[in-house]
């Protein structure tokens, strides 16, 4: 499976409910070793969102100083992201994704390290 | 050999010295300048075309890849940051200046003889006439020096932004052989520049053009370069000031203002006829 | 650094790949996800760049043209992009590190196609100034 199969598809619950479209997808680095890189990348969950565009910037990133509207507007832009679990996901359909349970008990997502 | 094109164009300084021994009167030119005032038969909107293709011309996107990339070529460092900033605060105010001379000298001396120059050699009259042979021998070679130092920058500079798009080894510290994509692309930029001289295109329409489309292109390069120098992974602790991000968020918010407005301006005023 | 957290399409897509000598090798096209015998999660095991991975993520005509140029390079009946395995890299920051040279990897396909048929051929193509 390609990565670019998962982003920009739709998520769906099992009502038919849309939790909106893949923005990007969080790793965390805790998979068996791989060669020289260490443990590997395993892919932890989806983040949604409703925008059609999902473009980010890095803003929910402590590291990022400003500037400050650009800061807002970001914020803004992203305030109803969630966060889908991969255990959560039932099935993968060209451009779209199949999640259990109901997009309303989605958490928000973590700000990354 | 950028260095040397760019040591020989100092020598358009002879366009101040010629300006001065015009002996202009320096209180009308400077009063002028500080009262932006519409001269008779123009309107407001050309007015405005042409002020914003002279910040087109100064503030062009070619120059963030050509510096940026140069940067690396010389394999800068934080010891650096100095030499930058000189450029900065003294290399473009130089140029700047540069240009208010040459433009002082056209106007006091073409504008009262109806001359409306439509030929870079229209434009070094003034110095001719004020500084004889060898006031226009060495302007000269300042024209040679900036249009052939332009003509590599901006053909570097395709290469540069090309090549980092797409991800293929660029630089001129590497082999040809090393950067084949990089270097075809730079190629083509000064072939294709080339055959448009050689059109009966208006020259002047052509700059004319690029620099009021560039000026409406501009807050593409320079939105993710404020981002960037503010994101820490990348900069460390030179992370912009609180004071930096305010000037330039008010610059950003100027330059999306002139984007939007170039090209409707330029239907309205039929590039500026 | 067991337990980082990345972010995929903000950290790892389109980056620039920089091989063992320095040298540039591409960008980030797109990463394989492979699903582990064992089930569970999916697992990212190699980088997938050139025209044959970027073809997927620009779509119509273009990625279709893209592909047919990333397949004519191809040796041999494979039709698939070309693929870094992700044990070859070594760093993750501003750009992805990787530990082989760049000629090893089959990212360098149209590289090694424009140096032979065009650059290769002008004077001066293997002198480097100083």
């Amino acid at each position: 499976m390609r990565l670019t199969e998962l982003l920009g598809a739709e998520v769906v619950d099992q009502a038919g409910q849309s939790a909106g479209r893949v923005h990007d997808v969080r790793l965390v680095q805790d998979g068996p070793l791989m060669g020289g890189f260490g443990a590997g990348l395993r892919l932890d969950g989806l983040i949604v969102g409703r925008r059609a565009v999902g473009a980010r910037l890095g803003y929910e990133r402590r590291q990022m100083h400003g500037p400050l509207l650009v800061k807002l507007l970001a914020g803004w832009l992203h305030h109803d992201g969630r966060f889908v679990p991969w255990d959560r996901v039932r099935a993968i359909e060209p451009d779209r994704i199949h999640i259990s349970g109901s997009t309303a008990d989605l958490p928000r997502p973590r700000a990354p390290q | 050999m950028e260095n040397v094109f760019g040591l020989l164009g100092l020598t358009l300084v002879v366009t101040a010295v010629a300006l001065w021994r015009l002996h202009p009167d320096w209180g009308g030119l400077l009063h002028g300048a500080v009262h932006p005032a519409v001269p008779q038969g123009e309107g407001h909107p050309s007015w405005w075309y042409f002020a914003i293709a002279l910040l087109g011309a100064a503030m062009t996107p070619y120059e963030v890849f050509f510096f940026s990339s140069g940067a690396v070529e010389e394999g800068w460092s934080r010891a650096d940051l100095i030499t930058n900033r000189l450029n900065v605060y003294i290399g473009f105010p130089l140029g700047g200046l540069l240009s208010l001379t040459l433009m002082a000298g056209a106007t006091l001396f073409l504008e009262p003889r109806g001359v409306e120059p439509g030929h870079l050699s229209q434009v070094a009259l003034p110095t001719l006439l004020v500084l004889g042979k060898l006031g226009l021998a060495v302007l000269l070679i300042g024209f040679f020096a900036a249009t052939f130092g332009a003509a590599l920058e901006t053909g570097l500079s395709c290469g540069y932004s090309i090549a980092q798009y797409f991800g293929f080894q660029w630089g001129k510290f590497v082999r040809p052989a090393d950067a084949p994509r990089f270097h075809l692309v730079i190629l083509l930029s000064v072939a294709l520049g080339a055959v448009l001289v050689l059109t009966t295109l208006d020259p002047i329409t052509i700059t004319e053009y690029s620099i009021v489309l560039s000026a409406a292109a501009l807050p593409l390069t320079y939105f993710p370069i404020l981002v960037v120098a503010n994101d820490r992974d990348y900069m460390g602790d030179k992370v912009n000031s609180w004071f930096s991000n305010a000037l330039g968020s008010l610059y950003l918010l100027l330059l999306v203002v002139v984007a939007v407005a170039t090209i409707p301006l330029m239907v309205l005023t039929k590039a500026g006829s | 650094m067991a337990g980082r957290t990345l972010e995929a399409a903000l950290q790892l897509l389109d980056r620039q790949l920089v091989d063992a000598d320095g040298r540039l090798a591409g960008k980030v096209d797109d990463l394989e996800l492979t699903f582990p015998d064992g089930g569970g999660p999916p697992l990212v095991t190699a980088i997938l760049a050139g025209p044959g991975a970027l073809s997927r993520r620009v779509g119509g005509r273009l990625g279709a043209w893209l592909e047919a140029v990333a397949n004519r390079l191809r040796e041999g009946d494979d039709r698939r992009p070309a693929r870094v395995p992700f044990s070859a890299v070594t760093e993750i920051g501003s750009a992805i590190r990787l530990r082989v040279a760049k000629a090893e990897l089959e990212t360098d396909r149209l590289e090694a196609w424009t140096r032979d048929r065009i650059i290769g051929k002008l004077p001066g193509a293997g002198h480097a100034p100083d």
